[in-house]
């Protein structure tokens, strides 16, 4: 589902925020991406989304190569960012019937999922609001549902759990499973170490721009927790 | 002293040069040399103009010998900048810190934190009061002859009249604040009353310009007849003109403990609204969501158009050009002689009425820009648009063609009214809409290039974007520049051909500029958007 071949990435030319990094995802994987502040997290979900131009190496999705077919990638794949930046001048309703007329969801599609993921999160009273009205909680389950209207093969998602209810966090680990069901990909960075161990059946540990540790999470986690091992990883010279 | 401390921290946050102008002076030294220009500018404007009429002012009142006058123009402008600062600041200043969750957990004592927002809020009133009222304070001690005591007087004084004002607009402030939040369309009400302020001003300087004698001398009887309906306008007069101090004291006393009392009744309040915070009237719905599938442009407009309303000050810089244009074609169709005479004013006399209005409905479209300023204001939701499966170039038609429909349609309207009242031809009518459809497709699309090449995502307020980005300037000068182009043309080829020929020739260059910009837009907005 992804490749990401040889990317390599650098802000300023000298340090690389991405250093020849290799990953591979595939279908039904929920893929733990985790590493300390700066580690280069954001930079590879970014370069993955289309969002930011990396200098060497490929990302492939479903065949796909974000350089060369970007159009062909984004209709396969969501993102969500950190931080729920969205059109406050537009109301939570028209925010996402604009995202479906993106992908050309037709009617019923939309009217189907919006319903469902607006009910499960419990916030389809304020969908015709203002999104300046609503909370930081709100305006991420709209980016979520947004995610969701067009049923992305992949789901790239930047510290999804961070402002979310502990309903909410428990109701997307609920949509993660199911996507992977369905023979969606996800893949998400997080500083949860819990939430790794708990939830994903693979992860990888980046440091200072670098794949350090990756693969199987069970496996990775057989004689230690994830936490003694980033802590390990994280005091390495 | 922690009073001292916040003095300083909120006098820095509401004036220092980066907070005015919304970038470093000192790094930026061409955008500083370029402000420092416009500032002079308007300094020397405003000077010479306010200048001459309060001076030529004070010479007719001294031939009356009648110069205290113009102490009456002198608190009642200085009363009326000040309700007019306080109606816009006090809400935001007193009632509602922008701060108020940074300022709050300090162990600072709320009462230390309001006195020192007063205190910057009154320092502006003052400041802007001294600057503004500074050339008819000129006038009246130039005809009336210098005097140290009264000019003291007169320092004293204006510090006073202004308050009691000031304690009922910050109240109306505050007023307005609430009930704008309870409104839903309260962005279009605030719109509106912005934009009739605007087009006052504008009437205001045109009344000004367009007439012989000074405008001023209409508003003596009303200055004079001013001092018996409010008597602290009285006190403020006599104690200045007659260096009398009995009316110093009952205003210094009067306005002075209603200050002080206002101080000591209002902290209470001014507690309570910013532990409140300000609370929109945002309701549950229950009524069913009406799904609509849309062609991915329409989309794309929509959500430009909602933007545009959403930020009052977009809408009122960027969408003055259609407001003039259909004010002006309207007013043609009642007062036809007088807006000629603006049009003949403003461009030069000696033009045909098609050439006047080309020139006229040119300056409008040029300050239509939107399309100048529209990427960089996706700002922090930039991503939005990046990680979804839409080419650049149909982002960046969108926002063209958002800019187009703002002022295109308007612009044919407006021709069509203007050519009824002014009789043109039917065939020149034909011809300037296809001229004024050409030059607004060539300088939306030329802002598009601009905003493409001199983005700016990085910004805190909005107004970085709108009034002093790049790409603002350039879109606004450069829609200047391509009539300055076809002028050019025009001068040198006109006496060759017939005006309606002419008016050909120069739609052929509007849609050759446009198809330039274009292709720039089509071949450069995928590699540019990689970089951004």
């Amino acid at each position: 589902m992804l490749e990401i071949k040889h990317v390599t990435k650098s802000y300023d030319g000298t340090t690389k925020a991405n250093d020849d990094l290799n990953l591979t995802i595939e279908k039904g994987d929920i893929y733990g991406f985790v590493g300390h502040n700066g580690a280069g997290k954001t930079t590879l979900l970014k370069s993955i989304a289309g969002i930011m131009d990396f200098d060497e190496g490929d990302i492939l999705v479903d065949g796909f190569s974000v350089k060369k077919a970007p159009l062909d990638v984004k209709k396969r794949i969501a993102y969500i960012p950190d931080n729920p930046d969205v059109y406050e001048s537009m109301t939570g309703i028209q925010y996402l019937e604009f995202l479906a007329d993106v992908f050309g969801v037709d009617v019923d599609t939309r009217r189907q999922l919006i319903e469902k993921y607006a009910g499960m999160f419990e916030i389809s009273d304020v969908l015709q609001n203002p999104i300046s009205s609503y909370s930081h909680g709100m305006k991420q389950k709209v980016v979520i549902i947004g995610a969701l209207v067009h049923k992305p093969k992949l789901l790239l998602l930047d510290e999804p759990f961070v402002g979310l209810d502990p309903k909410a966090s428990f109701l997307l680990k609920e949509v993660f499973k199911e996507m992977c069901d369905g023979g969606s990909a996800i893949f998400f960075s997080t500083h949860v170490l819990e939430v790794v161990e708990k939830l994903c059946n693979k992860v990888a540990i980046i440091k200072e721009g670098k794949i350090v540790a990756n693969g199987e999470t069970k496996d990775i986690i057989s004689k230690q927790s994830l936490e003694n091992i980033f802590m390990e990883i994280a005091n390495e010279s | 002293m922690i009073f001292p401390k916040l003095l300083k921290l909120f006098f820095k946050e509401n004036f220092s040069l980066k907070r005015l102008f919304g970038f470093n002076l000192k790094q930026n030294k061409v955008k500083a040399g370029l402000i420092a220009f416009a500032l002079i500018y308007a300094l020397v404007t405003f000077v010479g103009m306010f200048g001459f009429l309060f001076y030529d002012l004070g010479r007719i009142l001294n031939e009356m010998n009648q110069v205290p006058i113009l102490l009456g123009f002198l608190g009642f402008y200085s009363i009326g900048l000040s309700t007019f600062i306080v109606f816009f600041r006090a809400s935001g200043s007193l009632f509602y810190y922008k701060d108020f969750e940074i300022i709050a957990p300090l162990p600072i004592h709320s009462r230390t934190v309001f006195i020192a927002k007063l205190t910057v809020l009154m320092l502006m009133l003052y400041i802007m009061s001294f600057l503004a009222t500074g050339p008819i304070v000129f006038s009246y001690f130039y005809w009336n002859g210098f005097d140290l005591g009264s000019f003291i007087i007169y320092i004293i004084a204006m510090f006073f009249i202004p308050l009691v004002p000031v304690i009922f607009i910050s109240f109306l402030s505050l007023l307005m604040a609430i009930l704008t939040s309870k409104i839903r369309a309260s962005k279009i009400i605030n719109l509106i009353l912005m934009f009739a302020l605007f087009l006052g001003i504008f009437a205001f300087s045109f009344s000004l310009n367009s007439v012989d004698s000074n405008p001023l001398t209409g508003q003596i009887d009303l200055f004079a007849g001013l001092r018996n309906s409010y008597p602290p306008l009285g006190w403020f007069i006599d104690a200045i003109a007659k260096k009398e101090i009995l009316p110093l004291i009952y205003l210094i006393l009067s306005h002075g403990a209603l200050f002080a009392l206002f101080i000591v009744l209002v902290f209470p309040l001014v507690n309570f609204t910013n532990k409140r915070g300000i609370r929109s009237n945002i309701k549950k719905h229950h009524k069913a969501i009406n799904y609509r599938q849309q062609h991915i442009m329409v989309s794309l407009i929509k959500k430009e158009l909602s933007k545009f309303f959403n930020i009052t000050l977009y809408a009122l810089n960027a969408g003055l050009g259609p407001v003039i244009l259909v004010i002006a074609s309207v007013a043609s169709i009642f007062y036809k002689s007088n807006v000629e005479s603006i049009l003949t004013d403003m461009i030069g006399s000696g033009l045909d009425i098609e050439l006047l209005l080309m020139v006229f409905l040119g300056f409008s479209i040029s300050m239509t820009y939107t399309s100048a300023i529209s990427l960089s204001l996706e700002g922090k939701n930039f991503w939005v648009l990046k990680s979804l499966p839409i080419k650049a170039e149909t982002i960046m038609y969108a926002k063209v063609l958002f800019n187009v429909l703002l002022i295109g349609p308007i612009a044919v309207f407006s021709i069509l009214l203007f050519g009824y009242s002014m009789s043109i031809a039917f065939v020149n009518q034909l011809l300037l809409i296809l001229l004024v459809l050409g030059f607004t497709f060539a300088v939306s699309f030329m802002d598009a290039v601009f905003n493409l090449y001199v983005p700016k995502f990085d910004y805190i307020n909005d107004v970085e974007v709108i009034k002093q980005s790049a790409s603002a300037l350039l879109g606004i000068f450069g829609g200047f520049a391509l009539i300055a182009l076809h002028g050019v043309f025009y001068y040198f080829v006109n006496t060759y051909f017939s005006l309606s020929i002419m008016l050909v020739f120069l739609s052929l260059i509007s849609i050759l500029l446009a198809l330039v910009f274009w292709w720039v837009v089509k071949t450069q907005s995928e590699k540019l958007f990689r970089k951004m």
